[in-house]
Parts: structure tokens; C-alpha cells; sequence
């Protein structure tokens, strides 16, 4: 799991009184510049200290000389000067005042994709199905039962398989390549391909993670018969592809999945804190304990 | 950071772009030319690496965004589809009204579509945003982009088609 601090470091490139501003293609260039590494970027004409909020730790401008000074909310920010500077030293000047600040540059070795679920408030309905399936704590409750994004970092990347269970079309992944996963509108097929899905799911045995769970003992007990280890992986080789198939959930991501009792365990406890949360609903409804607990 | 002047816009706009810098699925041609349009335009604007990694650590900036939406201010975004724009505020417990937010998608949008929107406020402009993705429509306009650019296409995730 990733640790995500509060906020991306912010820049303040700073063009308004008392500073020359950047030739347009060169602001263009220094903007994308610091974005691709991760940095916020508030491009202020007027009143740099107002522009500069509690993320900002730089301000950078062409002031010939006469640089203001800056406090935001609480610290005092770093003020330079970048006359005559191109925008690639410029980078290089923002990287210095950054000392150990954290931040997370797309491509780095140790970045975090955000890759995680967005729930479409409009369309969830609670049902809690997400809950009960995702095996890495990525959702949780608030405090009046409804759902949420709880550990975004905890998420695989590129597997969008809750959205698959979802009944209502609700779960999204804004970086995924098609709609509706990717946030487009959702059309009446697409509501009945996602059901179509569920039904797919149910095939294989009503939930997915449970098939998992039921194939892997069953190449258990074939193993423990026919003391057969090249059997048993074989097995569950065949269940994983079919699972891949049916979800699109990356290879990667399933042969990363727990032992089997590991998964027993969690998806227990995963269907307990919806089983939970549904009654928790129900309760604040008025109308006591929820009846049924989601398929797990 | 607070009122509508802090980045000198025009008082009652705030423009904020996503570079949508972990992944690919924003054409780099579209959201670098919206970029140029923006850095040229000679009004003030917010840019953030990506609008997703600012959501998941539930950036307070967020909450400011929406807090000035909801007192008056027009916020206008260009980033991806709207849902998910609002799925993403939603998600950092800033969620958006209604009134006063106006997503530019530029997932579908050329970028001349999308900076009409960011710094004309073209209604039009917004209501193609949310409007379903043609997607033969989007093949063609690929295909345009990559013979006006004499280069390759945008590239997807690893091993995805668009």
C-alpha cells in the first residue's frame, strides 16, 4: 500500500506587477514541463502572495532583481528569480527549493499510478456489491453506511474488475481506454452488458472470487489423491485465465492474488463490513436489520 | 488562496486544466495544444499534473474549488469525461453543484473545441462534452490529427486499443 501525502507541491509562476512575463511558447513549455513532474502550477497575473496557498513552496518570476517577498497560510515560500533562464533550468531551480518534499513524477521508478475506482454518486445505489468483492480493502463505509473509495492507493493497477460486478453501471476508472468504465455516459446496452457480466459470473459459480475458492479445493483434493503438484497448478491456471477472460482482470493481478485461504479469509471479511453496512443502512432507514447480506 | 482575482482571470472565472500526466488516454496533441492556448491566452489558470491523484489524497484545493463554484464563481475544467470529473471531487469529498461548473472533455473534444469553452464559455462546447463518444467519429478524427502531425497516434495503455 502507498502512503499519499496530503497534496502535490504547488508553483506559483508569477507574471503580474513588477515581474517581465514568459514569451508565450516558453510559458507553454515551462507549464508542461512541470506538470510532467508531478508539480501543481498556478500561472497568477496579480497578487502572488494571494496566488500562493499552503502547497505552494516556490514562486518564480522574471523580476529583474526586485523579487517580493511571499508567506502563504504556513510557511514562507521560496522566491527566485528566473530571468534569462530557460524553461529546463528553471525545472532545475524549482527541484532545488523542493528539498524533501515529497512528490509523485509520472514514469519515476517509485511513482503511483492513481489508478483506483470512482463512484458515480448519481448511479450507485449502495448495494454494496463492490465491497463485498474487492479482496484489497480499496472500499469502505462513511459514517452514514454509504459507500466509499476508502484506500485508493491500495488498488491494482489496471484492473478494473469491480466495475464489472457493479449492477449500475457505477463504478468508474477515469484512465481506462473505453466506455462506460472510463466515465462516458452510460446507454441502455451498456447497463445490459454489465448484467450480462454479472450473469457471466454467475456461471462460473455466483461470484467469482468464490469459483477461485471452490477450484482451488478442488485441485486440492485432486492433488492430495493423486499427489499431482503439476496438476493442481494446472488447474488453477485454467480457473485464473477464465477468470481474467471473464472480468478483465490483468494476469499480473491474479497471480499476485493470496493462497486460497488467504482470499477465504479476506473475501469473509469483506462480506462482513457490507453485510454490516447494509444493516447499517436499513437500521438508519428505519427498518431494523437488513434482511439479506450480498452474494460473496 | 481565496476570491476569483488570485490568478488574475476574469473576476468571476476559474479555469483549472489536467494534464492527466500518469496515463495516455488523453490525446498528447489535444491536451498540449489546450495547454499552449491556455499558457497564450494572457489570463490566469491552474494546472495540476493529474485531477485522479489529486482525488485520492483528498486535496483540500479541491474543496476550495468547489466551496468558490458554489458562491458565485464559474470553474471551468478541462480534463476528461464530466462523470468522472465529478466522480473525482465527489470522491474527495468536495463534491460539485450543478450550477456554476463547466467541464471541458478533451478526451473527445479538438483542442480549438475545448479552449472555446475554457475561455469563451461556449455552451456548445460543454453540452459536447458530456454528449456520448461516436466512436468512428473519434477513429476519423484520430486518423486526422495523426497525418496532420505526420507521427504516431497517441499511445493507449500498454496493450489497450482504443
Amino acid at each position: 500500500m502507498t502512503t499519499l501525502a496530503t497534496r502535490q507541491p504547488r508553483v506559483v509562476l508569477y507574471e503580474g506587477s513588477g515581474a517581465e512575463p514568459f514569451a508565450g511558447p516558453e510559458r507553454a513549455e515551462l507549464v508542461a514541463a512541470l506538470l510532467d513532474r508531478g508539480y501543481s502550477v498556478t500561472l497568477a497575473h496579480e497578487g502572488a502572495a494571494a496566488a500562493a496557498d499552503d502547497a505552494t513552496f516556490v514562486v518564480v518570476g522574471r523580476f529583474a532583481g526586485q523579487a517580493p517577498q511571499v508567506t502563504a497560510a504556513e510557511a514562507t515560500v521560496e522566491v527566485h528569480d528566473c530571468s534569462g533562464r530557460s524553461p529546463a533550468e528553471v525545472v532545475g531551480l524549482v527541484d532545488g527549493a523542493r528539498a524533501d518534499r515529497p512528490l509523485n513524477t509520472p514514469g519515476a521508478g517509485d511513482s503511483w499510478k492513481p489508478w483506483f475506482p470512482v463512484i458515480d454518486p448519481v448511479r450507485c445505489t449502495n448495494c454494496m456489491q463492490c465491497l463485498s468483492f474487492c479482496l484489497f480493502d480499496v472500499y469502505g463505509v462513511d459514517a452514514d453506511h454509504r459507500l466509499r473509495v476508502e484506500n485508493p492507493s491500495n488498488c491494482k493497477v489496471n484492473c478494473p474488475a469491480c466495475s464489472r460486478v457493479c449492477p449500475e453501471v457505477a463504478i468508474m476508472f477515469p484512465k481506462y481506454h473505453a466506455g462506460p468504465i472510463d466515465g462516458a455516459p452510460v446507454s441502455q446496452t451498456d447497463v445490459g452488458r454489465e448484467k450480462m457480466k454479472i450473469d457471466i459470473s454467475a456461471l462460473l459459480g455466483g461470484d467469482l472470487y468464490a469459483r477461485l475458492r471452490e477450484r482451488s479445493a478442488e485441485a486440492k483434493n485432486r492433488f492430495s489423491r493423486e499427489r499431482s503438484a503439476d496438476q493442481a497448478l494446472a488447474e488453477r491456471r485454467r480457473c485464473l485465465t477464465k477468470l481474467a477472460d471473464a472480468a478483465a482482470i490483468p494476469r499480473e493481478v491474479l497471480d499476485a492474488l493470496p493462497s486460497p485461504e488467504e482470499i477465504q479469509r479476506k473475501s469473509a471479511e469483506a462480506a462482513k463490513r457490507a453485510a454490516a453496512a447494509l444493516a447499517g443502512q436499513a437500521a438508519a432507514e428505519g427498518m431494523g436489520p437488513a434482511a439479506s447480506s450480498p452474494s460473496t | 488562496m481565496s476570491g476569483n482575482d488570485a490568478t488574475g482571470t476574469e473576476p468571476t472565472v476559474r479555469m483549472l486544466y489536467c494534464r492527466c500526466a500518469f496515463a495516455q488516454v488523453v490525446p498528447a496533441d489535444v491536451k498540449g495544444a489546450v495547454l499552449e492556448g491556455l499558457a497564450g491566452s494572457g489570463r490566469g489558470f491552474e494546472a495540476v499534473a493529474d485531477l485522479c491523484d489529486m482525488a485520492a489524497r483528498r486535496d483540500p484545493h479541491l474543496a476550495d474549488l468547489s466551496a468558490l463554484a458554489k458562491e458565485g464563481t464559474t470553474l471551468r475544467i478541462a480534463a476528461c469525461w464530466p462523470r468522472a470529473v465529478r466522480g473525482l471531487f465527489h470522491l474527495a469529498d468536495s463534491p460539485l453543484g450543478e450550477a456554476g461548473v463547466e467541464i471541458l472533455n478533451m478526451r473527445t473534444l479538438p483542442a480549438e473545441r475545448v479552449l472555446a469553452g475554457m475561455l469563451s464559455g461556449d455552451p456548445t462546447a460543454v453540452a459536447e462534452s458530456a454528449a456520448g463518444r461516436d466512436d468512428a467519429a473519434a477513429e476519423q478524427a484520430a486518423a486526422g490529427r495523426i497525418a496532420a502531425l505526420g507521427q504516431l497516434p497517441p499511445t493507449t495503455p500498454e496493450g489497450e486499443k482504443r
